[in-house]
């Protein structure tokens, strides 16, 4: 794993670590009731967020960059890097979503990590 | 502003894994459409000739429509539980893509990925239980 391979993969992180937090946080005031027809209801007030859009425009960022690593890299070697975006998203979450994070939120992260790196060991 | 601060049902739970299992086959479809450009390396020189050829790719094509169809099924995933709920969640496809190549591949499940398994049914346990918290606090 070169360097360039790396800092690519990082940007591609980040990006789409961003827009699950723009998501969220224009999912946040819109409300869901129960029922197909409020489910369409739901789905139309989403599309009208400006954080939704933001949110496609970065992620669609984030794929650019991660086809660039992907033409190069292995997927074997790409995918461990992924667990980079448990921390970040356990972050933004804490700081813009203003998300509860408690003592179980964060075993469980670190849980899921730990897990990761060995899964992909072989 | 919070008012998706659910527990971790099994309806959200079977969706979430539903996205991820999504996700994986989108991935898979987006490298068939860089393997397709027949291009190993891109540089400054080769960059639009790549995108140019991947974008006509019918592996991208495939890959983008299911994108689009899990950005629904995510977004309605977030309007049930946290994020720092959710994502780590997506973390089954892992245990998932694991018992199923040994099922369905016959591959052998090394020491280390059994124990990684453990550790992520482990580590979902504990963000499930950090729901069932907030519940009863609130």
């Amino acid at each position: 794993m070169t360097l360039k391979i790396f800092i690519l993969v990082l940007i591609a992180e980040i990006c789409s670590a961003s827009t699950h937090t723009f998501f969220k946080h224009g999912v946040n005031d819109i409300e869901h009731l129960r029922g197909f027809k409020n489910y369409l209801r739901f789905l139309g007030q989403v599309l009208a967020k400006p954080q939704i859009w933001l949110g496609l425009v970065v992620v669609c960022c984030g794929m650019a960059v991660w086809l660039l690593v992907l033409a190069e890299a292995e997927l074997s070697l790409a995918f461990p890097l992924d667990s980079l975006q448990y921390i970040i998203i356990l972050f933004s979450s804490y700081l813009f979503l203003g998300e509860r994070i408690n003592r179980d939120r964060i075993l469980g992260t670190a849980f899921i990590i730990a897990g990761i790196v060995f899964v992909s060991l072989k | 502003m919070k008012q998706s601060k659910g527990g971790l049902t099994f309806a959200v739970f079977a969706l979430i894994i539903l996205t991820d299992v999504i996700e994986s086959f989108a991935e898979l479809f987006w490298k068939k459409g860089t393997l397709a450009t027949g291009i190993d390396a891109v540089t400054l020189n080769n960059v639009f000739e790549f995108l140019g050829k991947l974008l006509g790719s019918s592996g991208f094509l495939a890959g983008a429509g299911l994108y689009v169809l899990n950005f629904f099924l995510w977004i309605t995933v977030l309007s049930r539980v946290d994020l720092s709920v959710a994502f780590p969640t997506g973390s089954t496809s892992y245990v998932i893509v694991a018992l199923l190549s040994m099922f369905f591949l016959g591959e052998q499940i090394s020491p280390y990925r059994w124990s990684g398994i453990l550790l992520i049914i482990v580590g979902i346990w504990f963000i499930s239980r950090s729901t069932r918290h907030e519940e009863q606090e609130s």
